[in-house]
């Protein structure tokens, strides 16, 4: 199990080649907010739409190895495999669960501000009969690539909020359990 | 010679130094008085320079193994010894805004050369999170995270109102994901903030426990500092303690009272351990002197011959103290009790040779009354003075210093005391001739009948001690001297029964970083030892997965601390106490509905300031956990070279580094102490501090008290065959004293009152007064025909009896040790008394009736 951890430590420590910058990372925040509005608006919502807007802005094996850590091995190679093809579906299925009920117009980025070695972009999501709900979008550098690797609401991380979660369906139910509620959870 | 002596006197006793000596002071008593008063007067000039040092690891030799290597350790880490340490125990949020305070107030006070407080330092405040292990580090930032909208709606809005309406709507949201329990120990925090207030009392909302769902544990904090110390000074830490006294005196009473202060470390120990034994001093003193007065008066029936016993024992004690002042300069805990010895013994030559004055003063005029007393007594006297003071050499020779000390002051005390008896008493007759006769009373006796099984219950009762001696033990442990009920005492408990703060931990020196990690490891897998720690230990371990979860969290923490409050729930009116109750429903089970409830009972209190007190309450806390969370926003990976100065002079010392082994057990208690010993010394012999020197001392005490006691009575044998040349006689002299000693051994095992080293000066007093009683008793039982008709027994009991009463009032003191000492010096005179009662005749008359040797 530790091996795994310091080889995921070690690819994740290694992957972002600089600091990111402010711009890049709005662009890619302004990229999604783009995509997923229109899909979340469309006159059919177009999940496939949405699906490959998250996969074109997530970094996916941050999110991999965010939300399983350790427990990673917990699963077998197979179950790792479908669990990396569930993923996007099901960050997917979040994301429209989070934001598209409700939602009142488009998104708006706002600001873009430091955070350690990542930018946090902040968009204020138009909610029907409430405040715009302020969302912060953790952007990294990869390369040349910036990529979301957190969604953040009031200062609650989804990554921490979903890590948690995830451990406890892993102790509770298994790897088996864990993939039929993602199977359960994504477009 | 009385008409009750049937034998002759001991031979050429008539020309036997004691008696000529006796003969010439009563011919010239103003010169001799003359020349007692200068040697007083110089006494008590040698005494001014007489000091006192209390630590008892010095009382040992520093040439034995266990004290070279704790000695190495102090010359390297000398701060690891002298530290006063301030202890603040309480509510985690309360404790650490006490310590924040009194570290603002004691840095750079007077006496207080560096202070340290891991709860406060920078480094650990920046840090701290990286020395949690990672799955409590991962729970805690998954609630941090989750908590960091209600932080920030928290801040924006310090006051009743916004607490009620971050908790509304942390309720919201809760109840919107299914996670009401997750809130819990929020409500049960405002239950009890809000309880209190209705009661009347005050209780600081303990943040910290409560966003970590951990209310309600106690934390303990400690302070260390380092003493400006004063050596000029007979408490060199002296200013220190009052600096902290004081800033502890000065702590606002809203921060003080939800903790508990303490201060203690080895200089408080001290000074504390001395108020102790000096407490309730005065009522012992008033009570010893009534006791040997009434002692004295009974013993030698007149007020003026009771004065002059007294004042020849305090002539001693001076003269004594002199001796001491020029022989050893410096006196320890065991030395500093010559005085108890020299009261039983100074006493124990005037009242054998006023009781016998009077038995001849019956018959003969003062003066040739005092000649008789020195033909009869003189040779009695001369061997119980040469006999105890050999006894007493003996002790002097051990690696007990303390002892040795004792031992060497004995010798000349009881050579003092002989001088002074024999010198004061006939100077003093021969000016007052009335101080030779007093009231004549002998003892009331058992009726013969019950007599005669006396011996033989003596016997076997010595025989059945004998046997429970064996379980008898010394406690080396210097706190199991000191009173547990003092403040110090209670303080150094409480970091005892802290693993991160136990201050009895053993140490190795090495100057190889290989090495010390190996000793460590080496250390760590036995089952005696909680942890291993060096100086590369106190970096964080992991820090790579630590700041990788970390850094997940860094925007949740951001967020908390810096961020605006977003309404995540739907738009609600500012909620109420009255609100929020019936949100939460008083119905509902758990600590929800027990919120709801408390905060129906406040808001009937409304009409007063309540508001603003339970705001206070609330939000004392607050702003400290909002600092504290601020400085986590800069943790980094961090190395030796990050950490605080003070922690690294604890583990390094030039090239020097020190491995510290901390015990898994409670090692107060003496088994797991010594099995935490033995196992480190098994994998690392040269490991030393104190458990080491407690159990090597408990062990070199213990051998020298055995091996001194023998010599002793060896040497009291030896001066007894080649003075009165029958077995018989020895025999009647040492069997009692042997078998009173392991009589007061088993009852050290069944009192559960070991030997420390305040009471084992019984020993030696044992034997001394135990050969005196015994040489008086054996001479007298030769020469007369019923030795209880003499004044040989009044003697021997009443001198018992003064020291008794001079010293077991000290049972009432607080300090264990000194209550101890009276304890046993009770138990061990008494025992001496009766064993020489009951066997000594019984052993002469057995001689008497076999054939001479």
């Amino acid at each position: 199990m530790r091996p795994i951890l310091l080889l995921c430590l070690g690819l994740f420590l290694a992957s972002p080649a600089n600091a990111t910058e402010p711009e890049p990372a709005r662009a890619t925040a302004e990229r999604l907010v783009e995509e997923t509005y229109a899909a979340l608006t469309a006159s059919t919502p177009d999940d496939a739409r949405l699906k490959a807007a998250i996969e074109a802005a997530f970094a996916f094996d941050i999110w991999e190895q965010f939300l399983l850590g350790e427990r990673a091995a917990a699963l077998s190679p197979a179950q790792q495999e479908r669990f990396r093809a569930l993923l996007p579906g099901f960050l997917a299925d979040l994301y429209k669960t989070q934001f598209g009920q409700g939602l009142a117009g488009r998104p708006e980025i706002r600001d873009v501000r430091a955070a350690r070695r990542d930018q946090l972009v902040r968009a204020a999501i138009p909610r029907e009969g409430a405040d715009p709900l302020p969302v912060d979008w953790r952007v990294r550098a990869f390369g040349e690539a910036h990529k979301v690797i957190d969604v953040m609401v009031g200062g609650v991380s989804f990554l921490v909020l979903k890590r948690e979660e995830f451990a406890a369906i892993l102790k509770r139910e298994g790897g088996d359990g864990l993939l039929a509620h993602m199977e359960a959870n994504s477009l | 010679m009385t008409e009750r002596d049937t034998a002759k006197p001991h031979r050429d006793s008539a020309f036997h130094p004691v008696a000529r000596w006796i003969e010439m002071a009563a011919a010239h008593p103003r010169a001799v008085l003359a020349g007692v008063g200068l040697l007083l007067a110089l006494s008590v000039l040698a005494a001014f320079s007489l000091g006192i040092d209390t630590d008892t690891r010095r009382m040992l030799s520093p040439d034995l193994p266990f004290q070279e290597r704790a000695q190495a350790l102090n010359e390297a880490f000398p701060d690891t010894k002298n530290t006063v340490v301030v202890a603040v125990r309480g509510p985690a949020d309360a404790a650490d805004l006490a310590v924040s305070r009194l570290v603002e107030a004691l840095d750079g006070a007077p006496g207080v050369a560096e202070v340290f407080a891991p709860s406060v330092d920078p480094y650990f405040l920046r840090n701290g999170l990286l020395y949690l292990d990672t799955a409590t580090l991962e729970r805690q930032l998954t609630r941090l995270s989750k908590s960091a909208n209600l932080m920030a709606a928290l801040r924006a809005e310090p006051t009743l109102a916004g607490f009620l309406s971050a908790l509304d709507e942390a309720r919201r949201l809760a109840e919107r994901s299914g996670e009401t329990a997750a809130l819990d120990p929020l409500y049960a925090e405002a239950v009890t903030t809000i309880g209190a207030l209705v009661r009347g009392q005050e209780h600081a909302f303990a943040w910290t426990g409560a966003l970590a769902g951990e209310a309600g544990s106690p934390v303990l904090r400690p302070i260390t500092i380092q003493p400006a110390l004063d050596f000029t000074a007979l408490n060199p830490a002296r200013q220190t303690m009052r600096t902290v006294d004081a800033a502890i005196a000065a702590l606002d009473p809203a921060i003080s009272a939800p903790v508990e202060i303490g201060v203690t470390g080895d200089p408080v120990l001290r000074a504390e351990e001395l108020r102790s034994v000096a407490d309730r001093i005065g009522l012992s003193l008033g009570l010893s002197l009534a006791l040997v007065a009434l002692v004295l008066w009974l013993a030698l029936g007149t007020l003026a011959r009771a004065g002059l016993a007294f004042a020849a024992l305090v002539i001693t004690l001076v003269l004594t103290t002199g001796a001491a002042a020029l022989t050893v300069g410096t006196l320890n805990l065991v030395s500093v009790a010559f005085v108890v010895l020299m009261t039983g013994l100074g006493i124990d030559f005037a009242i054998h040779l006023m009781a016998h004055l009077d038995e001849d003063a019956r018959r003969l005029p003062p003066k040739e009354a005092l000649g008789a007393t020195g033909r009869t007594l003189g040779p009695a006297l001369a061997l119980t003075a040469a006999s105890t003071a050999a006894a007493f050499l003996a002790f002097a020779a051990t690696d007990f210093i303390g002892m040795a000390q004792l031992g060497l002051i004995g010798a000349l005390g009881v050579l003092i005391a002989f001088g002074v008896a024999i010198t004061l008493i006939p100077a003093a007759t021969a000016l007052a001739p009335g101080l030779a006769e007093g009231r004549g009373a002998v003892l009331p006796m058992l009726p013969k009948a019950h007599a005669r099984w006396l011996p033989g219950v003596a016997a076997a009762l010595g025989l059945v001690a004998a046997v429970l001696a064996t379980g008898a033990r010394f406690d080396a442990d210097p706190m199991g001297l000191r009173n547990p009920d003092a403040r110090s005492v209670q303080v150094y408990g409480w970091l005892l029964a802290d693993a991160q703060t136990a201050p009895l931990t053993l140490a190795v020196l090495t100057d190889d970083a290989d090495e010390a990690e190996t000793l460590a490891r080496r250390l760590e897998a036995l089952a005696e030892v909680r942890r291993a720690t060096w100086l590369d230990r106190l970096v964080p371990k992991d820090q790579d997965a630590k700041l990788l979860l970390v850094d997940l969290a860094w925007p949740s923490l951001d967020f908390a601390v810096n961020g605006d409050p977003v309404a995540l729930s739907e738009a609600s009116p500012q909620a109420t106490p009255n609100s929020l109750a019936a949100a939460l429903g008083t119905e509902t089970p758990g600590p929800a509905g027990a919120l709801a409830r408390a905060l129906t009972e406040f808001a009937a209190l409304r009409e007063t300031d309540a508001d603003t007190r339970l705001e206070a309450a609330l939000f004392r806390h607050f702003p400290a956990l909002i600092e504290r969370l601020s400085a986590q926003l800069d943790v980094a990976s961090v190395t030796v070279a990050d950490l605080p100065e003070p922690l690294v002079a604890r583990y390094r010392a030039g090239d020097l580094l020190r491995v510290e082994v901390v015990p898994a057990n409670d090692i107060a208690a003496p088994e797991a102490r010594a099995a935490f010993v033995a196992a480190v010394a098994a994998v690392v012999p040269e490991a030393g501090g104190p458990p080491a020197q407690i159990e090597g001392a408990a062990q070199t005490v213990a051998r020298a008290m055995v091996e001194a006691g023998l010599i002793a009575l060896a040497l009291c044998a030896a001066l007894a065959w080649l003075s009165l040349r029958r077995l018989a006689l020895v025999a009647a002299i040492l069997v009692p004293v042997a078998l009173a000693g392991a009589v007061t051994m088993a009852a050290t095992v069944l009192l559960d009152m070991p030997f420390n080293y305040a009471n084992v000066i019984v020993l030696p007093l044992l034997i001394g007064i135990g050969v005196d009683s015994g040489i008086h008793l054996a001479l007298r039982t030769e020469r007369a025909s019923d030795v209880f008709a003499t004044s040989t027994p009044r003697a021997v009991f009443w001198s018992a009896l003064t020291t008794i009463g001079a010293f077991a009032t000290l049972a009432l003191s607080e300090h264990r040790g000194t209550a101890s000492m009276g304890a046993m010096l009770a138990i061990a005179l008494t025992a001496a008394v009766v064993m020489t009662f009951a066997l000594t005749p019984a052993l002469v008359r057995l001689g008497t009736r076999r054939p001479r040797l």
